[in-house]
């Protein structure tokens, strides 16, 4: 007989591993140099809006990646970093009207496989404190990078605020795995945008606000190549999922050998050979101390068997500023 | 929040939060992504809770905007074959480990009301309010939920 009883005594087996835990009750909140804004931005999430207000943000790609900054570290941007995200960075302004509201792609920060969007919309009005999104935003590289091999793609849009004139900030997140030393800033590739349905979240409820579909062509011209660090290859120490012998996986601690391991402004990658699932944290650590960890990340199996895994900074980095990688236990120093 | 509340809630609610996203995703890892974003979002939030149920369920909201997010994302469904790393959970008696894997055979749709009832305890309304569904609706979904389980177990549902 199932009841639930049964369901909650099964459940309760459900844990949250050791090494998830200790990461979590670790994690500490940023320190704060100013003083506390009133409003909190969402970044590409859907999520129950805690903040009392919204500040308005009328501001550039650098700005809310400066926020980012400061919200991730606690500190500012630097110099350096400024300039590598708007060497990055172009402006688009393309326009399209549908139901009564305007979409602009006002600009876009290229980077080697991933993209930052940042969209206005106009034509209603709109809450400071809401969350908007699109209901059925598709995104899509041309020519496709992998050439119709294994890899892909993933992206998501959220409202970052709305301006002093009232209209609506959005970012698309955008991030690719391309296994075969394609980059999206090499200047041969175009994003086309199809944003569907103008949505508002609330409480985890979704009401479309204006029915409607924008549709952008947004050729990614190169402003400036992001240089690459490369490392031949380095061993790692950390937690992965291997084989037990019993025909199963269990969590452990290993070495693994990761090569051709490419930094740049925007990212990580690295190949190893597949044989396990590596469950390792991966940060860059600049010169200043300040520890960067990634993003989101992804990977694919490539022809050869071998494992391409790739993963974001939150904000675009200067590369002459990393001093070393943080992979899992390990820090492998960069020239 | 300060980092003492923030360690307590942790501690008191990480669990609940994994088996949440857990009967939401069938990835370990992304159920593991998911509880870390939304403690993130609790370490980085201004809110103050009026006492641990209205912070359980704040966590749970947020839990299910967050599994929800990542379902909406065609990343891991083209990247990350979702057969492979796949821990085992470990269960004492055998009609655990059968009761699990019927559960999470269950179509997303029926898993997560389940969860939020037989586990979590919510009432019908609250899983209804918490999902963005009716009531109604809920309450058929519970009951189509128990109807797979009761003909893939070949057991019958205590009514309750």
């Amino acid at each position: 007989m199932i009841d639930r009883n049964r369901y909650r005594e099964t459940f309760s087996h459900i844990r949250v591993s050791p090494e998830m835990r200790t990461r979590i009750l670790n994690m500490e909140r940023p320190a704060r140099k100013s003083r506390r804004r009133a409003a909190a931005l969402a970044a590409a999430v859907l999520a129950v809006t805690l903040s009392a207000a919204a500040v308005a943000f009328g501001g550039t790609l650098t700005d809310w990646f400066a926020r980012e900054w400061a919200e991730r570290t606690g500190g500012e941007l630097s110099g350096g970093q400024a300039a590598v995200i708007d060497s990055l960075t172009q402006e688009v302004g393309q326009r399209a009207v549908s139901g009564g509201v305007t979409v602009t792609v006002d600009s876009v920060t290229v980077g080697t496989e991933s993209l930052w969007v940042l969209l206005d919309a106009e034509g209603m009005e709109f809450d400071p404190d809401g969350l908007y999104t699109f209901g059925t935003p598709m995104a899509d590289i041309q020519p496709d990078p992998n050439d119709g091999q294994h890899g892909g793609s993933g992206w998501n849009v959220s409202s970052v605020g709305v301006t002093e004139s009232g209209s609506l900030r959005l970012l698309l997140r955008f991030s690719a795995v391309l296994f075969g030393g394609a980059r999206l800033d090499d200047g041969g590739y175009t994003l086309e945008l199809s944003l569907g349905d103008l949505t508002r979240v609330d409480n985890g409820r979704e009401e479309i606000i204006c029915a409607g579909e924008w549709a952008f062509s947004i050729p990614l011209t190169a402003e400036s190549l992001s240089p690459v660090l490369t490392v031949e290859s380095a061993a790692v120490t950390g937690d992965v999922m291997a084989p037990d012998g019993k025909g199963q996986e269990e969590r452990e601690r290993r070495e693994v050998v990761l090569y051709d391991l490419r930094v740049t402004a925007t990212g990580l990658s690295f190949r190893h050979d597949g044989s396990v699932g590596l469950l390792m944290q991966v940060a860059a650590v600049l010169e200043d101390g300040t520890v960067v960890r990634s993003g989101s990340g992804g990977g694919s199996r490539t022809d050869d068997g071998s494992w391409y895994d790739t993963w974001e900074w939150p904000v675009p980095i200067d590369v002459g500023s990393i001093a070393a990688l943080r992979i899992g236990e390990t820090e492998i120093p960069l020239q | 929040m300060d980092q003492a509340t923030f360690t307590l809630l942790a501690d008191r609610y990480m669990d609940m939060v994994f088996r949440l996203a857990r009967s939401w995703l069938r990835s370990p890892q992304d159920a593991d992504d998911v509880t870390q974003e939304v403690f993130l979002r609790l370490l980085r939030s201004d809110i103050r809770f009026e006492g641990d149920e209205h912070a359980r369920r704040w966590l749970a909201r947020v839990t299910v905007n967050e599994a929800r997010r990542l379902c909406r994302s065609p990343w891991r469904r083209r990247t990350v074959p979702l057969d492979e790393h796949q821990p085992e959970e470990k269960f004492n008696k055998e009609e655990q480990r059968a009761l699990f894997d019927a559960v999470m055979e269950l179509p997303g749709k029926y898993r997560v009301p389940l969860h939020l009832y037989y586990y979590e305890g919510y009432a019908v309304k609250e899983v209804a309010e918490m999902l963005g569904r009716s009531p109604s609706t809920v309450q058929t979904q519970l009951a189509r939920a128990r109807e797979q389980l009761k003909k893939k177990l070949k057991e019958d549902w205590s009514n309750d």
